[in-house]
């Protein structure tokens, strides 16, 4: 089943960045956010938080600019996926990516995309304003732990 | 270490030398972190009487083992020296992201010395430790310093934490902010820091701290995240934050009218934190992986402020210019404190030194000419202003008040010194103790001068006697107005907002909210950082804490003869509506209450060497 991108709602987002010490935790078992595959960009002086993270494109520009064809879709849930043997962390696709969605890991120079968790997104549970949810087949939005609680 | 930086960075600024350890284990496991690890620092390092502006000082920042992970609310850092306010215990503690940045820099600790020949600031990336030029940054506020730096940087990824002009002017009560307004403000902080001419630190980290038992972690935070949004208090918290206490505190007549003359404030809804979420509130906002999100965005569009947009503002700076100094003005409220934030000043002293004036001079003890003509009636939004600036300058009368309250007063004399509000040369913070006399004790004994988050004895408040019965043995601890109990309320809460202040965590949820109690807490720490530690161990390191900044300020001549408040909480009956009326601060009897719960002498109110021998502190 192909997954939909997060909707992001920036307007509410409180620039916490639980979803990305959630991202790493979840993936990784340790604390932190350099490794993240959800960003948020901010301009703290204008009360912009910006949660940057994969759209899922339809014709995703990071897998046509790189050289090695390390990156292709996921074929049962649409998300993009890396060969890490092939990646060469030559730089190609950050720069590529037109909304800056995704940056790469201090470890080794790898691009870190999100791929939503595989479906249950660990940024989305951790969220506690509702500023990103997923989108589940139906079109029904699922609640934030927050609403749920109210 | 697991769960810890596991490093502690030393910078001497006289000699630009660096110098990275690792962070002591034994250390760690008795103190935590934090205030805690900071102290031990402070008592082992310096000696007595250093003089705080000089380069004998050190300045010690530090985080615990609940920065940067995922507890929310797990986002506290501890500035800690000698103040050159008080001249005891100079300690902050300040939210936002600064400090996970030096937790995942690896940094449990980063204690700077000496003092460097020209302005400097300190870049952390991870091990690449650099003191770099700033004399291009002297002379900016905290904001522009910040934005400054990271473009030079090159990299909007560090967190800034910097001292804006009034540091640099020697204002003693100077903090250091970052994230526009996360402010480790008290104790002139920041006046340590621009004397060693640090105009900043600016860090990031990539580390991926390691904890103990990360699924033992998972159950925990799930635990945590229901007890947090089941919590009867999360639906005005993460709508108003603490300025729900305006309204909340004019309802028991405790608010700070016109320099404590009045509990109550004929504008209070107009200045209430409902008043900005109506008028001015953009959206919620947070700090590091906190689902509470307690602060906001504003932007105020009146012509008269063009382009005032800010986060913020917590209870204090709020009610400190608008009730304190008689303002019912709140756009003019909100800009006053955007100037303490960007000139680098703590709001509580500088609405003090204000409000002091004017009470003053409404006694005829000081005269406009000697304010530099400044007609100082209640509320004159010219003067307050003026006032502002001179002090962040050190301009005329502005160099007087630049000193904080109680020096201050010293100069003027003229009895002005009985209207000086502060413990131990801290201003005291904007609710009357009258109203609530565990709060009263607290500020009387906190270790860095008169202070509510030393304690933050939020019990009092709860009405709840059978629970009073059931944590104290005493019904009167629950009800705010009875001062019998409350020894006992405020060495539970001195202890619990020392753990909370050393392991990193927000007192909002650690104090108020009471998230985890001390088993818990073990238990997170057990998860965190693999350390064999129960519930009786957590709270014996708060006591441990306390115990020693009391040797600390002790060393320095602090004893029960300065655990004191000024004559109109102890003696004046409060003019309140409601309950609260008449009400005084019943200090003494508490004050041995207190010492007794703490095992201390009651007469010098110092511990004895059974106590600190009990806590590994002889």
């Amino acid at each position: 089943m192909l997954l939909k991108p997060l909707r992001v709602d920036a307007s509410v987002c409180t620039g916490c960045r639980a979803c990305e010490i959630a991202c790493v935790f979840h993936r990784e078992n340790v604390l932190g956010t350099s490794s993240a595959r959800i960003r948020i960009f901010k301009k703290e002086a204008e009360g912009l938080d910006q949660p940057l993270v994969c759209r899922l494109c339809a014709e995703p520009s990071c897998i046509a600019s790189c050289p090695e064809g390390a990156l292709s879709r996921n074929p049962g849930l649409g998300t993009i996926l890396l060969d890490e043997a092939r990646c060469t962390s030559c730089g190609a696709c950050f720069g590529a990516c037109p909304f800056d969605s995704f940056s790469g890991d201090p470890r080794n120079g790898k691009p870190l995309i999100c791929d939503l968790c595989g479906g249950e997104p660990a940024c989305v549970f951790r969220c506690s304003p509702g500023a990103l949810q997923t989108e589940p087949a139906s079109g029904q939005r699922d609640s934030s732990p927050e609403e749920g609680s109210q | 270490m697991k769960g810890y930086g596991g490093q502690i960075l030393e910078v001497d600024l006289s000699e630009g030398a660096v110098r990275i350890s690792q962070t002591e284990a034994d250390l760690a496991r008795a103190f935590l972190g934090g205030r805690g690890l900071n102290i031990k620092r402070l008592w082992d390092r310096l000696p007595a009487h250093t003089d705080p502006l000089s380069s004998q000082n050190l300045l010690v920042f530090g985080v615990g083992p609940f920065t940067g992970s995922i507890f929310p609310g797990g986002a506290r850092y501890n500035v800690s020296a000698m103040s050159p306010q008080t001249g005891i215990l100079g300690d902050s503690n300040a939210g936002g992201f600064f400090g996970p940045a030096l937790k995942f820099a690896g940094y449990d600790q980063v204690i700077i010395s000496g003092r460097s020949p020209r302005p400097v600031y300190l870049l952390i990336d991870d091990d690449h430790i650099e003191i770099r030029d700033a004399r291009g940054h002297w002379g900016k506020d905290t904001h522009e310093t910040a934005t400054a730096i990271r473009q030079e940087i090159g990299d909007q990824g560090f967190e800034v934490a910097a001292v804006g002009q009034g540091a640099e002017n020697g204002v003693r009560f100077a903090g250091i902010f970052s994230n526009l307004v996360r402010a480790a403000a008290r104790t002139g902080m920041g006046t340590v820091m621009a004397s060693k001419k640090l105009k900043a630190v600016a860090a990031r980290g990539t580390r991926l701290i390691t904890p103990a038992d990360p699924a033992r972690l998972r159950e925990l935070l799930d635990r945590v995240d229901e007890r947090i949004y089941r919590h009867p208090d999360y639906g005005s918290r993460s709508r108003l934050g603490t300025t729900r206490l305006v309204k909340a505190l004019n309802d028991i007549g405790g608010l700070p009218t016109r320099h404590f003359q009045d509990g109550n404030f004929e504008a209070a809804d107009a200045v209430s934190g409902e008043a900005i979420e109506s008028l001015y509130k953009v959206k919620s906002k947070a700090c590091f992986a906190c689902t509470v999100h307690c602060s906001r965005f504003l932007r105020v569009r009146d012509p008269r402020f063009p382009g005032l947009a800010s986060e913020g503002p917590e209870y204090e700076p709020l009610a400190g210019f608008t009730a304190r100094v008689g303002n019912s003005d709140l756009a003019f409220g909100l800009k006053c404190i955007d100037l303490a934030n960007r000139y680098g000043l703590d709001a509580i002293a500088l609405s003090e030194v204000i409000a002091w004036s004017m009470e003053c001079a409404e006694r005829g003890l000081l005269k406009k000419e000697e304010a530099d003509g400044l007609d100082l009636s209640w509320g004159n939004k010219e003067t307050i202003l003026a006032l502002i600036h001179k002090v962040a300058r050190r301009e005329g009368f502005g160099d007087v008040l630049a000193d904080g309250v109680k020096k201050a007063a010293e100069r003027l004399g003229r009895g002005s010194e009985a209207l000086a509000f502060h413990g131990k040369g801290l201003e005291i913070f904007q609710a009357d103790v009258r109203s609530i006399k565990a709060y009263g004790l607290g500020n009387a004994v906190a270790s860095r001068g008169a202070d509510h988050l030393r304690a933050e004895p939020w019990f009092e408040f709860s009405n709840d006697a059978e629970e009073g019965i059931r944590r104290y043995g005493m019904p009167e601890t629950a009800f705010r107005l009875e001062y019998k109990g409350k020894g006992l309320v405020v060495k539970h809460f001195e202890e619990m907002a020392a753990v909370s202040d050393a392991i990193g965590v927000c007192k909002n949820l650690y104090n108020n909210m009471e998230i985890l109690d001390w088993e818990e807490t073990a238990a997170w720490l057990r998860a965190l950082t693999g350390f064999d530690l129960d519930g009786r161990d957590v709270q014996q390191a708060g006591e441990r804490i306390v115990n020693l900044e009391r040797l600390f300020i002790a060393r320095e001549g602090i004893g029960r003869k300065d655990d004191s408040l000024p004559a109109r909480f102890l003696h004046e009956p409060l003019l309140a509506k409601g309950i609260s009326r008449g009400a005084v601060l019943e200090l003494e009897p508490m004050l041995d209450e207190y010492y007794r719960a703490r095992g201390w002498d009651v007469s010098t109110g110092l511990p004895g060497p059974e106590k600190l021998a009990e806590l590994g502190l002889s």
